[in-house]
């Protein structure tokens, strides 16, 4: 979410103001974020869009019981993801299978390497070196995965992401840790030769 | 070279030097280029469109939501109000009172779950689990293991056994009766019977098999059905989510009277030995006779059908499994008759079904379709 040349907290303010220009800013800033970040728990574009409109239409009726001061991306996607469970459950319950519980939506991201910007990227080694290390990624449990985007895709700090995963913040550093540590057992097992030596090489002051 | 405690050493990010500044930007890259669909530039606009306009809309009827408040309120209120003076009218008994307002439970639904009198829950991982009361209650065996509970003198203790779909269970009560619970079913029972009655209270399917005990009749509460029995064998099956209840005897006599909803005017009936009685949602009653085979055969691990509909084994199946199984209306309709062993895996009986009608099966995203070729 990309909010250029807005001041943040002046934007909060005019959102708590009820002004639509500043509502209008918010979404177009937004919505892409938001979009992706459902994805994530179901595919159903129109109950997304729906989860998207009611965020927005209750920011805006609720709009004077907002707190005056607060991370707007994160104030969103807290919220945001409050709305996605209840509508997933909403759905699973009229679906035809009768849960005894209301099953929580999984994570789920395929991490690609083709789009990868980067300096390194001509080479055309480079990118089988990618593509190799997002298959190994996309090995990871959902939770992992849930982390890794969330710190670095959508840019929230760990005590951000725990507070949003409903874990604890050491609970969430251990779970990225082992992420990390699962991936450089699995390519370490590799059997490719130049990959394993270039991880070793990698892995030396572990 | 691994040293777990290492890591919160580099604590901003949690990305251990280890990986190698290079691996690790390598990671970092992959992930920022991952899950970032875009709406498409219409569909995003057409939905600010839809927001924006929303907001221009509320301001003008800004009384009457409040004053709509205050009228839903007054009704919960009366409505909670008389659905309290109903419900006292009828004298539900404590039993179904209590099961009542026990909340679905949490934890995980997989697993046949034993809720003891003060709450406390034990999960029993078998998924064919046989439970024995002993000794006045007090004691009772899961399996291999042996459980005790403390009893109060004045009050009943109630027990709860939960089997989710893919189980079933064999219990043992207090008394010597006997209970086969189906899969997605729950069974609420005191821990030791009262003196002058024993009374028992069923969501989903049960076999039953009753110790006869003249002074103290046997009731099982299943929907809004009372069934009185004295020393018997009887299957009910009162899912929430089919709308009829069925009761079939196998032996002995039982005694069907509505507890509470519509039937409550209507008076016992008496059912004889071989037949059932089927209880619709309006509390209309048909009594026929059956292949009681047909209804009981679950409990020794088998569905014994004879020209029964497809779409009622299926539904049996995929609770017996608990796995969805669709079917197409034509296909449902479509009847089988025979044995099919559900010691198998539910593969094994699709196939033996597919075999033997004119169905195929696939799986798709984790369910079942079956349907005619």
């Amino acid at each position: 979410m990309k909010l250029s040349g807005v001041n943040e907290e002046t934007l909060w303010q005019n959102i708590r103001a009820g002004d639509q220009q500043a509502f209008s800013i918010l979404y177009e800033a937004a919505a892409d974020m938001l979009y992706a970040y459902a994805l994530r728990y179901f595919p159903d574009k129109e109950m997304i869009k729906d989860c998207i409109h009611d965020l927005f239409a209750d920011l805006y009726t609720q709009r004077q019981n907002l707190a005056p001061q607060v991370n707007i991306k994160f104030y969103l996607l807290v919220s945001f993801r409050r709305r996605l469970k209840a509508a997933h459950k909403k759905s699973s319950f009229l679906s035809l299978r009768e849960d005894m519980t209301g099953a929580e939506p999984l994570f789920q991201l395929t991490f690609e390497a083709q789009d990868v910007q980067s300096k390194l990227i001509a080479r055309e080694e480079e990118q089988a070196v990618l593509q190799r290390l997002a298959v190994e990624m996309n090995k990871l449990p959902a939770r992992q995965k849930e982390i890794l985007y969330l710190k670095y895709n959508c840019g929230l700090s760990y005590e951000e992401v725990a507070v949003l995963m409903q874990i604890t913040v050491p609970t969430c550093r251990t779970l990225a840790y082992r992420a990390i540590r699962q991936l450089r057992q699995e390519l370490h097992a590799s059997p490719v030769p130049a990959f394993g030596l270039l991880l070793l090489a990698c892995l030396k002051n572990f | 070279m691994d040293n777990g405690n290492n890591y919160h050493d580099h604590e901003e990010d949690g990305m251990p030097e280890a990986s190698g500044a290079l691996q690790r930007d390598r990671m970092l890259a992959i992930v920022r280029a991952s899950g970032n669909e875009q709406l498409p530039d219409g569909e995003k606009a057409a939905l600010w469109q839809k927001i924006a306009t929303g907001m221009t809309a509320v301001p003008t009827r800004r009384w009457w939501p409040q004053l709509l408040k205050a009228a839903a309120i007054l009704l919960l209120v009366i409505s909670a109000g008389i659905w309290w003076y109903q419900s006292r009218k009828e004298s539900i008994p404590s039993l179904v009172a209590f099961a009542a307002q026990k909340q679905p439970l949490s934890g995980d639904s997989a697993l046949t779950r034993m809720i003891l009198g003060n709450n406390r829950q034990l999960v029993i991982r078998n998924n064919r689990a046989s439970i024995t009361y002993h000794g006045s209650g007090g004691s009772l065996q899961i399996d291999s293991q042996r459980v005790s509970q403390q009893l109060k003198e004045d009050k009943p203790v109630f027990n709860t056994l939960v089997v989710p779909y893919g189980n079933i269970a064999v219990l043992q009560l207090e008394d010597g009766t006997s209970v086969w619970l189906n899969a997605g079913s729950r069974l609420v029972y005191p821990a030791v019977f009262s003196k002058n009655k024993r009374e028992v209270l069923l969501e989903g399917e049960a076999y039953f098999d009753v110790q006869q005990e003249a002074a103290r009749p046997f009731s099982v509460y299943a929907a809004d059905m009372q069934v009185a029995v004295l020393g018997t064998a009887f299957n009910i099956s009162a899912y929430k989510d089919d709308n009829s209840t069925q009761i079939v005897l196998a032996s002995g006599s039982v005694q069907l009277k509505a507890f509470r909803g519509r039937g409550t005017d209507k008076a016992p009936v008496q059912l004889q030995p071989g037949h059932r009685a089927v209880i619709s949602a309006q509390a209309d009653m048909e009594v026929g006779a059956v292949d009681i085979a047909a209804f009981t055969s679950w409990k020794d691990g088998m569905i014994d059908a004879s020209h029964m509909p497809l779409s009622e084994i299926l539904k049996k199946l995929s609770r017996y499994y608990n796995q969805p199984i669709l079917t197409d209306a034509r296909s449902g309709r479509e009847t089988f008759s025979g044995k099919l062993n559900l010691k198998g895996t539910m593969n094994d009986v699709l196939d033996i079904i597919a075999a033997s009608t004119s169905g195929k099966y696939e799986e798709r995203e984790n369910k079942i379709i079956f349907r005619t070729r």
